[in-house]
């Protein structure tokens, strides 16, 4: 292991035999994967297989029961305060299936809660960054308009700039399009291509496998709470080693 | 002015239409006070019970069984019993446990009955307005609650920052309704001698034998009290309001 | 209309006069069945109360017990409240009526006062001892436990500037007044007088002069014109001998100017 790290870099997200249950049901048996900085990997598999619980654990919203999860410096199985856990959450930022815009604020106000109330920053260079981000998503001309007011996709963009806007070290999408329109999802895809060029580090859970194949360096195909078989998209959609893999990837390609 | 108090005394003098409110200095000052006192009563009572109700839901919410539990015994007590024998309860009970001995051996108490009434009124209103609170934050998404969260912010910023202002919404017309209830109930606070309108009123016509006169009037006065507190949650309900949030 | 209402009660009046005249006069009545009845109160310390035997005693049976002394007859007392006292007279249920009962214009339009006023009751305040009232000024800006809808309650708040405090009866005034909400309690000096008879209030006085009095006229049902004139003529002596004044010494009631200016008018 050590004399691995003087030729690889030490992996900015590291995974080590991961077990998680709710109850008396496994949802996690024993899952390891370790993300470069900078690199942008994918999780696909059906449903129920595990996938948004690992991205949930990674960002210390639930418990794990064993293993380690560590981020950067933060060894997330050991922070217990409500404090320790949004230190972790300024270097980790989530963007959900369901989008989860606070429906009370504009787009602007969403993009900026976070860096004001939490990171304590200086309301008007973050009201400055917040308008670049929305910018950048496309929707600097949406930054007064409330959740209510915007499409499906618009949502999307605005809930990806609020979470950029912690400026985070790592990205976490869980299943981002599935819950949008076919016309939309070509522009929220855009905005997570283009960051993932940029050389943020991601974290993806995802269905378009296009798309996987695309942007991702690593792809890894879960299946009842064990990564079943992973490696390059080439290699993991082209020529899967797994017979399981195979059947998931006929069903949904 | 004067000319308008005369014009009462004449009204009186030639239809037998008893108004002493506005031809009789004593009786006139009587009624404003009250009716100052009744204002006073509502709007703290109203801030006191709000601030209960956020508080409350905000603790039922609590990791701990103890507090939780304390929170569900206030308000199974207060909204299980009637709001006069809560003030008398107060007044009369606590009020007598409450005191020092004064100089000359005086009982002297330490809550007055204006200060009573303000917090059983309080008590009363806040209980359910924590049960109005309460389904109102079950009725934030939980998904909105995780993902502020997963932003970093902390329990109580995740509280008071996006669940309170969306369950606020969600609880504004149950909450109308109770606060329409609570400025009626202040007339209850006549029980323990404070000085409101219909405490006065009843002064005043005990004193001119013009009860249907004060009766009217006081009637006229309340339904002109809560229609303005009606009006004014209606407009705030409507400042409030989100697009595509809510009713 | 005016004019009309008074026709009416001259006729009723007339209709009872001519009603009582055809009957045998109370008075004979009385004689003649060797018994007064006389109403008189018994939750009234200490003018018509019971004792531990059940006996009602205090200032007014004794009053009427001198009335059925002076006619040679047996006494009998029954008890009655404000509510039932006018109606038992005008039943005949009894002869008399004795009972701390205010003689108003309003009542005497239904039944007959005996003259003069045999005794009476004004208002005055219950407080601590060591309050040290010394008089009505003393209580300006002070706060005072009222009973709601007591006829002084506006004289005492604008004549002498005390704060009323105004519950809606008698045992909240006094739990207030206990618990030091008010200074003292205004009401009926005569019921105050019952109340710090008992140990409860031992540490409570009534220091002021009383005022607003009210007289209290002994009752006869309307027509009575000898038994009145009767019962007349013996509260003229009860003021002449000192007798009420007596009375108020035996029952432990703080003596009145009243009483001592009814005794020098008929001395
Ligand atoms: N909070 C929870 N409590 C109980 N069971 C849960 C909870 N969250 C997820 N699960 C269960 O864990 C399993 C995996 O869920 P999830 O991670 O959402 O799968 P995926 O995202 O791959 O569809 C499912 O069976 C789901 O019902
Ligand atoms: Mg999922």
């Amino acid at each position: 292991m050590n004399a691995e790290a003087t030729t690889t870099p030490r992996p900015l997200v590291s995974v080590r035999d991961v077990h998680k249950s709710f109850g008396h049901v496994e949802v996690l048996k024993g899952v390891s994967m370790d993300v470069q900085k900078g690199e942008a990997i994918c999780i696909i598999g059906p449903s129920g297989s595990g996938k948004s619980t690992l991205l949930r654990c990674i960002n210390g919203l639930v418990p794990i029961n064993s293993g380690t999860i560590r981020v950067r410096d933060f060894e997330v199985q050991n922070l217990k305060t409500d404090h320790e856990k949004i230190a972790l959450r300024k270097e980790v930022s989530m963007v959900f299936q369901q989008y989860n815009l606070f429906p009370h604020k504009t787009a602007l106000d969403n993009v900026m809660m976070a860096p004001v109330h939490v990171l304590r920053e200086n309301r008007d260079e973050v009201r400055t960054r917040a308008l670049a981000l929305l910018k950048k998503v496309g929707l600097a001309a949406k930054a007064d308009a409330y959740p209510g007011e915007l499409s499906g996709g618009q949502q999307q963009r605005v809930a990806i700039a609020r979470a950029l806007a912690m400026r985070p070290e790592v990205m976490l999408f869980d299943e981002i399009t599935a819950a949008l329109d076919p016309e939309t999802i070509k522009d929220v895809l855009a905005t997570v291509r283009e960051l993932a060029n940029e050389g943020m580090t991601c974290m993806l859970v995802t269905h378009e496998m296009r798309f996987a194949r695309e942007v991702a360096s690593t792809v890894y195909f879960t299946d009842g709470g064990v990564i079943v078989e992973s490696g390059p998209p080439a290699q993991l959609f082209d020529r899967p080693a797994k017979e399981r893999t195979r059947a998931f990837l006929s069903q949904v390609l | 002015m004067d000319a308008i108090w005369h014009w009462f005394r004449v009204l009186y003098d030639t239809t037998g239409i008893n108004l002493p409110i506005f031809y009789d200095a004593f009786d006139r000052r009587r009624f404003v006070n009250g009716l100052w006192m009744t204002l006073a009563l509502s709007v703290i009572s109203i801030i006191a019970s709000v601030a209960i109700g956020v508080v409350g839901a905000w603790l039922q919410g609590s990791r701990l069984r103890m507090t939780r539990r304390v929170v569900n015994g206030y308000i199974q007590f207060f909204r299980n019993t009637p709001p006069l024998v809560q003030i008398y309860f107060f007044y009369f009970g606590i009020g007598s446990l409450l005191s020092t001995t004064g100089p000359t051996g005086h009982p002297v108490p330490l809550v007055s009955n204006v200060a009573w009434a303000i917090i059983s009124l309080s008590f009363f209103a806040g209980a359910f307005n924590v049960e109005i609170f309460r389904a109102g934050v079950e009725a934030v998404p939980k998904t909105t609650i995780e993902a502020a969260e997963s932003l970093g912010f902390s329990r109580l910023r995740t509280y008071l920052l996006i669940v309170l202002p969306l369950a606020f919404r969600i609880s504004l017309p149950a909450l109308n309704n109770n606060l329409v209830n609570l400025v009626k109930t202040t007339t209850l606070a006549y029980a323990i001698a404070v000085p409101e309108l219909l405490y006065v009123t009843s002064q005043i016509w005990s004193d001119n034998l013009n009860v249907p006169e004060m009766m009217n009037v006081l009637l006229l006065v309340y339904f002109v009290l809560v229609g303005a507190l009606v009006l004014a949650m209606d407009r705030w309900e409507r400042a409030i309001r989100v697009p595509g949030f809510g009713a | 209309m005016i004019k009309f209402s008074n026709i009416v009660v001259a006729g009723a009046a007339l209709a009872l006069l001519g009603a009582t005249a055809a009957h045998a006069d109370t008075l004979a009545d009385i004689k003649s069945k060797g018994t007064l009845v006389v109403g008189t109160k018994a939750d009234y310390r200490p003018f018509g109360y019971l004792d531990p035997s059940g006996k009602i005693i205090g200032f007014e049976p004794d009053l009427a017990a001198d009335l059925a002394k002076r006619l040679g007859v047996k006494l009998e007392l029954v008890a009655v409240v404000a509510s039932n006292r006018i109606q038992f007279l005008q039943q005949g249920k009894i002869d008399l009526m004795i009972a701390t009962a205010s003689d108003t214009p309003d009542r005497r339009k239904i039944i007959d006062f005996a003259e003069p006023n045999y005794y009476g009751s004004g208002t005055n305040v219950m407080a601590l001892k060591s309050a040290h009232l010394k008089s009505w000024a003393d209580l300006k800006g002070k706060k005072v436990c009222l009973i709601q809808g007591s006829f002084y309650n506006k004289e005492l708040q604008e004549k002498y500037g005390i704060e009323g405090v105004a519950f809606p009866g008698t045992a909240e005034a006094l739990a207030a007044l206990k618990n030091g909400n008010c200074v003292g309690f205004a009401y009926d000096d005569t019921a105050i007088i019952g109340q710090l008879q008992t140990p409860e209030w031992s540490a409570y006085e009534m220091p002021l002069d009383s005022i607003l009095f009210q007289p209290w006229g002994i009752g006869v049902k309307q027509g009575e014109t000898a038994l009145r004139d009767f019962v007349g003529k013996a509260t003229i002596d009860w003021h002449k001998t000192g007798e009420i004044i007596k009375l108020e010494k035996k029952w432990g009631i703080k003596p009145t100017k009243w009483a001592e200016e009814m005794h020098d008018k008929y001395k």
